[in-house]
């Protein structure tokens, strides 16, 4: 592949010494090196997650998405097949769609005429007796995604024609991934449009946020609990017993927090959870979101959820609902934050309505918890590109929970994959995001014992 | 039917419909004191000018073919709110944690082409149509970001104070190049 002309960035060459202690160099936040490479190492290369199939119910239907900074169009054909074309015409590269939405048969191209089948065939080009009378049609129709997955409703590409199957890019990690959506039978729907909107921070400052940044509440998050739409448990200081860390589990992470012998089932209803049941899910698992409070994670690369009870008062009632987030990077030191709310398929419409308000009170450009994350974040990107903190040698500190820093050491008996620590006053999963990241950059795989 | 639902139905002011110069007027003061306030950041003055009914909502627009509707959403909503959630928004401004606005976003609001029309159904109900500009200078950027939207407002007046019953803003944006909507609109 013509990628590997791209050396790694000596920026980051040494890196493998810095995660064995914990720490960080800015540059991974801040190089331009850096994130050409991860355009092609990480996001031509990765599973990405492109929309739900529930975006797009009938045939013809589509929406516009990104791979990385590449636009793709994930439609659903005539027959019924999930594709994901580059938006760019193949005679001269015009965008054949311009819209973010709809339903179309086909797309024809405004610069020349290419006109091609909504499941990306070509089926003609204007004056072609004259001008292109040997075209071979079969050869020129828009470029695919040679690897697309419908996963319990997630729809994933994979830009790499020699892409391991998502299962496996998935590996143990589905344990954590599956209670997710897969609490009822029909699964979970997207309640609407996505939001969409621009923050100037790496788009790594998100995916490693939701991996377990569980000390961050209390502090970037300090004015809801103020407010009181939300309980210290949920969102406070990170405590023995209800907090609980899994890293390392086939690459990804994932924060919980719980309340062990109680059933707060992430705040959901009764009306929603009699429509729960373990089905695909062993007990373990059914039992674990039984007693979760939240739970959040990050599917490498930048695929985020959240699935959380929370409110829009104090007055009301707590609803519970999943947010999914895709943090799409848009150059070193910018980001385009994605962002859909999803409730239970079986949930009422009223539900439904009440899960969306919440969702978005409090995840979204005017979300409550939201807004502040991105208050922060921006911080980060400035300080990474700092000369004097070039000339220091600066390191960021991760090291939270490493090791001797804490209290606690991993379950020895835990049910789930993983390593998994009972308390969540640890950065183990950052960790495990950046050793993931670090791995795939440079095409090594790195041992690290990290006893969180 | 509450006044929120009377104003629901509203048909959107799409010719010239004179109402009496003083309702016009009191219409127009009314928007350019709620802006005023929002501005000034007197938060409970301006919490003060929504009726309890309150219904407010700015909904996401999603670009679209020309043919293929407005692309205002139904569903999807950058603020879809009551009295007690605007409250509790409200409420958060005043923590000094809620980094979001503290420092707080310099705002400057710009009210313009303001028509008033009567709702069928209720004589003291107004239909108020609006567009705003609003400039939001944040930290020391040197350049603000500039939020543009249509407002669909419905405005009680009669006995006592004029009271915001119901408003749709429909933002411009497709994807907002502001980082946090933590302003109200």
């Amino acid at each position: 592949m013509t990628e590997q002309v791209f050396a790694v960035p000596a920026s980051i060459e040494g890196m493998v010494d810095d995660l064995r202690e914990g720490l960080l160099p800015p540059a991974v936040f801040h190089d331009r090196d850096v994130y050409d490479l991860e355009l092609r190492r990480i996001f031509a290369k990765s599973w990405v997650y492109i929309g739900h199939e529930t975006e797009i119910p009938s045939r013809g239907d589509f929406v516009t998405r990104n791979i990385g900074e590449d636009p793709f169009i994930l439609i659903r054909d005539e027959q019924g097949e999930l594709r994901v074309l580059l938006n760019a015409c193949r005679h001269r590269g015009a965008q054949v769609c311009r819209v973010q939405a709809g339903n179309t048969k086909g797309f024809v191209c405004p610069f020349h005429g290419w006109t091609y089948r909504n499941s990306g065939e070509l089926v003609g080009a204007p004056v072609r007796t004259q001008g292109y009378a040997a075209l071979d049609l079969k050869e020129w129709g828009l470029f695919a995604a040679p690897h697309v997955i419908n996963y319990m409703g997630l729809v994933f590409a994979n830009l790499d024609p020699d892409a391991m199957p998502f299962e496996q890019y998935l590996g143990d990690y589905k344990w954590y991934f599956d209670i997710q959506f897969a609490l009822s039978d029909g699964g979970m729907e997207v309640l609407g449009e996505p939001h969409r909107w621009l923050v100037d921070a790496n788009w790594k400052q998100g995916a490693e946020n939701f991996c377990g940044d569980s000390s961050h509440t209390q502090m970037t998050h300090r004015s809801v609990l103020d407010v009181g739409i939300i309980g210290s448990a949920a969102a406070g200081a990170p405590k023995e017993g209800t907090g609980l860390h899994i890293h390392d589990c086939s690459g990804h992470a994932i924060s919980i927090r719980q309340i062990p012998g109680e059933a707060p089932f992430i705040s959901y209803p009764e009306e929603v959870t009699r429509h729960f049941h373990p089905g695909v899910l062993n007990q373990d698992q059914f039992d674990l979101a039984k007693r979760s409070l939240l739970q959040n994670g990050t599917l490498f690369p930048n695929f985020s959820f959240l699935h959380i009870g929370l409110s829009d008062s104090p007055e009301k009632p707590q609803a519970g609902f999943l947010t999914l987030r895709v943090w799409q990077p848009k150059g070193p030191g910018q980001m385009e934050i994605w962002s859909w709310v999803l409730a239970p398929k079986e949930a009422s419409p009223e539900y439904k309505r009440r899960a969306y308000q919440v969702g978005m009170s409090s995840f979204s450009p005017s979300g409550s918890f939201e807004q502040d994350d991105v208050a922060v974040w921006p911080g980060v990107t400035r300080s990474a590109g700092t000369v004097f903190a070039e000339m220091n040698d600066v390191r960021f500190n991760y090291q939270m929970g490493m090791g001797d820093m804490s209290s606690s050491k991993p379950l020895a008996d835990w049910v789930g994959p993983g390593v998994a620590n009972s308390t969540n006053a640890g950065e183990g999963g950052l960790r495990t995001f950046h050793k993931t990241w670090f791995e795939r950059m440079t095409n090594t795989t790195v041992e690290i014992s990290d006893h969180d | 039917m509450t006044d929120a639902a009377i104003a629901a139905h509203a048909v959107p002011i799409s010719t010239i419909q004179l109402v009496e110069i003083g309702v016009q007027r009191l219409c127009e003061e009314f928007l350019k004191l709620e802006a005023e306030y929002l501005d000034d950041r007197r938060f409970a003055d301006w919490f003060a000018l929504l009726d309890p009914a309150i219904d407010y909502e700015a909904p996401v627009r999603t670009v679209r073919e020309n043919w293929d509707g407005s692309g205002i959403s139904a569903t999807a909503f950058y603020l879809k709110e009551d009295y007690d959630s605007i409250e509790t928004r409200v409420k958060r401004l005043r923590s000094r944690y809620a980094w979001s606005e503290s420092p707080a976003t310099r705002t400057r609001r710009l009210v313009s082409n303001i028509r008033v029309a009567r709702h069928d159904g209720n004589p003291t109900l107004m239909a108020v149509r609006s567009n705003l500009a609003v400039f939001c200078h944040r930290g020391d950027a040197a350049h603000p970001q500039i939020l543009t939207a249509e407002r669909f407002d419905a405005v009680r007046i009669g006995t006592g104070e004029p009271r915001l019953v119901k408003r749709t803003a429909i933002l411009d944006a497709a994807v907002l190049g502001l980082k946090s909507l933590s302003i109200f609109i």
